[in-house]
């Protein structure tokens, strides 16, 4: 009985983290802000803690070290990205409604980097793309969490 | 030995992570549609036989909507290029818990026993150079051996950028 009580303490206490749903520190809800909101004047909100929120509607299936965000406006998404192994976002959250704390970043690409950014999204929608479309370097924004929480 | 094989055989599949997933396996099937209407959640679930829960759907553009399904399913509808894509991704057997151990994400009590491992096959290394006595302290195949083991990383670190 003492040995099944053990082994039951060790499978919780080695495997229990595999099922937990909140990643890093706490989310804090009392910071958040639409993601509209942050994509349409995304420098008033560098340099501070926000929290988002919105259905996972993409995760990295290689790594599991981003998760894309729907907006709260239509055909709209953010990313939320970890420096590998800093988080492991599981490919169940797929569907479900998560929120994220942290602080927003912004990704300047080069008009050629930004060709083959776009190139490699419109190729993930099975679009067409035509490079001469991009005039001149982009940027992107996404949030480096330091809490996550996927209900 | 036990762990020894599960952080190798993870290990030979983490460093070619560029050429498949070592993860997971992705199931995928595309469909042609014969109408450019919206489907229902229902109607995606017919399509492709698909027996799980519907949860949500998103609307990615316009014309494209991604549906997801329990057990890691997505379709992908879309109504102008006339195409549904499903895509059922499940855990690679043995793979996805050996690189779980192997990446450390693991957490609770696994990244100590890990530690353990490493020291213990740092004192083997160490101790089975002095197992056989030698005129010249070790013999020359462990020599050989020893400068190799040595050779190998400082030969790569230069070609690391």
């Amino acid at each position: 009985m003492n040995k099944i009580l053990f082994t039951i303490f060790m499978m919780q206490f080695v495997c229990g983290n595999l099922l937990a749903q909140q990643f890093g520190e706490k989310v804090d809800r009392t910071l958040v802000q639409p993601i509209s909101k942050i994509l349409e004047n995304p420098d008033q909100f560098f340099e501070q803690k926000l929290t988002i929120e919105g259905q996972i509607v993409a995760v990295c299936t290689k790594r599991g070290c981003w998760m894309d965000f729907a907006s709260d406006k239509k055909f709209q998404t953010f990313r939320v990205k970890v420096h590998d192994g800093t988080m492991v976002f599981p490919l169940s959250a797929m569907g479900k409604k998560a929120y994220a704390t942290g602080e927003l970043q912004k990704i300047y690409l080069p008009q050629k980097l930004a060709i083959n950014y776009l190139k490699h999204l419109a190729e993930e929608r099975g679009e067409k793309f035509d490079p001469a479309t991009v005039k001149g370097a982009i940027s992107i924004y996404q949030l480096a969490p330091t809490g996550v929480l996927i209900e | 030995m036990g762990l020894i094989l599960v952080y190798s055989i993870s290990g030979i599949a983490l460093n070619h992570i560029n050429d498949w997933n070592p993860h997971y396996q992705i199931e995928k099937i595309n469909y042609s549609l014969v109408q450019d209407t919206r489907l229902s959640s229902d109607e995606v679930k017919a399509l492709f036989s698909i027996e799980d829960n519907f949860m949500a759907a998103f609307d990615e553009t316009p014309t494209r909507v991604k549906y997801f399904f329990n057990k890691n399913t997505t379709v992908v509808v879309d109504t102008k290029l006339m195409t549904a894509h499903f895509e059922r991704v499940s855990r690679r057997p043995f793979f996805f818990w050996a690189n779980k151990l192997h990446l450390n994400h693991l957490k609770g009590i696994w990244p100590f026993i890990a530690d353990l491992f490493a020291v213990i096959l740092i004192l083997l290394a160490i101790s089975g150079l002095f197992l056989v006595k030698h005129r010249w302290g070790i013999t020359p195949r462990a020599w050989l051996f020893l400068s190799l083991g040595f050779l190998l990383p400082l030969i790569a670190q230069f070609y690391v950028k």
